[in-house]
């Protein structure tokens, strides 16, 4: 899977205004696919369909559906059982990177921010993923 | 921080601007979550909503590059974070305000305006003049 060149990317962002400007920077300045998604119940629906080489995972949503419980349910669907995952978290202290460590996820950036970076960011994080599995 | 062409320049500023016109709505909403917070007695339901407000605030107006007001709005969310944790004492009942008037302060000086709660609630430094009544 590494080796393949990232092109679709599933966003799940509850918060409209970055998903937005997320959504624009990965659509426009990466040129990638993007799915957007503002709920774990969306990013279900749409995971399988959608296929995603990559899931960008925002870790605080409310109502009980946060990221955890979200990654939990894309990892029962066949297409998204392995695909690998950032975390978008806000929340960084020690006890959180400990139990985000354990959900095997690529990486972890850190909200707020800079959008005009995060293509590269991504893409960064990509090909060291790609280098590994290889 | 990557080279941007002018027209991806030109879409951020677009999209900074539009999220720019809304703040004033943003931050009426939370001046309406403090003054819901402190005149329904503290209850924690609203405290929990004015959490989610700011949270938000917190996070969006940063990445829009509008930091001033992200910075007053992470010291209002640590406030309530510490307030859902441990309740409210008539310490932190006056923390608030001065922090909810940070904020419209922090609003005020990003050009996007102050903003008035229904009890007034969050005035900016410039117009102190009617204080807002602590319970």
């Amino acid at each position: 899977m590494g080796s393949r060149p990232l092109k679709r990317i599933l966003l799940v962002e509850d918060d409209p205004d970055i998903q937005m400007v997320t959504s624009m920077t990965l659509g426009s300045f990466g040129g990638y696919t993007v799915q957007a998604c503002s709920s774990a119940l969306q990013a279900i629906e749409c995971a399988a369909a959608f296929a995603p080489d990559l899931i960008l995972l925002d870790m605080m949503m409310p109502g009980g559906k946060d990221g955890m419980y979200t990654l939990k349910a894309l990892r029962e669907i066949p297409q998204t059982a392995s695909t690998p995952v950032i975390l978008l978290t806000a929340k960084v202290q020690p006890s959180d990177v400990v139990r985000y460590k354990d959900l095997d996820s690529l990486a972890l950036i850190r909200k707020p921010f800079e959008p005009t970076a995060l293509v590269d960011t991504i893409q960064g994080i990509w090909t060291r993923y790609s280098a590994q599995a290889h | 921080m990557p080279r941007l062409t002018e027209s991806q320049r030109a879409q951020l500023e677009s999209l900074r601007r539009s999220y720019g016109s809304e703040l004033p709505a943003k931050l009426r909403h939370i001046a309406g979550a403090v003054d819901v917070l402190q005149a329904d007695g503290w209850e924690a339901g609203n405290l929990q909503s004015l959490y989610d407000l700011i949270h938000r605030l917190a996070g969006s107006a940063a990445v829009y590059g509008f930091h001033g007001i992200s910075r007053a709005a992470a010291d209002l969310e640590t406030w309530a974070l510490d307030a859902l944790a441990s309740g409210i004492s008539p310490c932190q009942r006056l923390e608030l305000l001065a922090l909810a008037r940070a904020l419209s302060d922090a609003s005020a000086a990003s050009g996007t305006g102050t903003v008035e709660g229904r009890r007034n609630s969050l005035p900016a430094r410039a117009s102190r003049g009617a204080r807002p009544s602590a319970r």
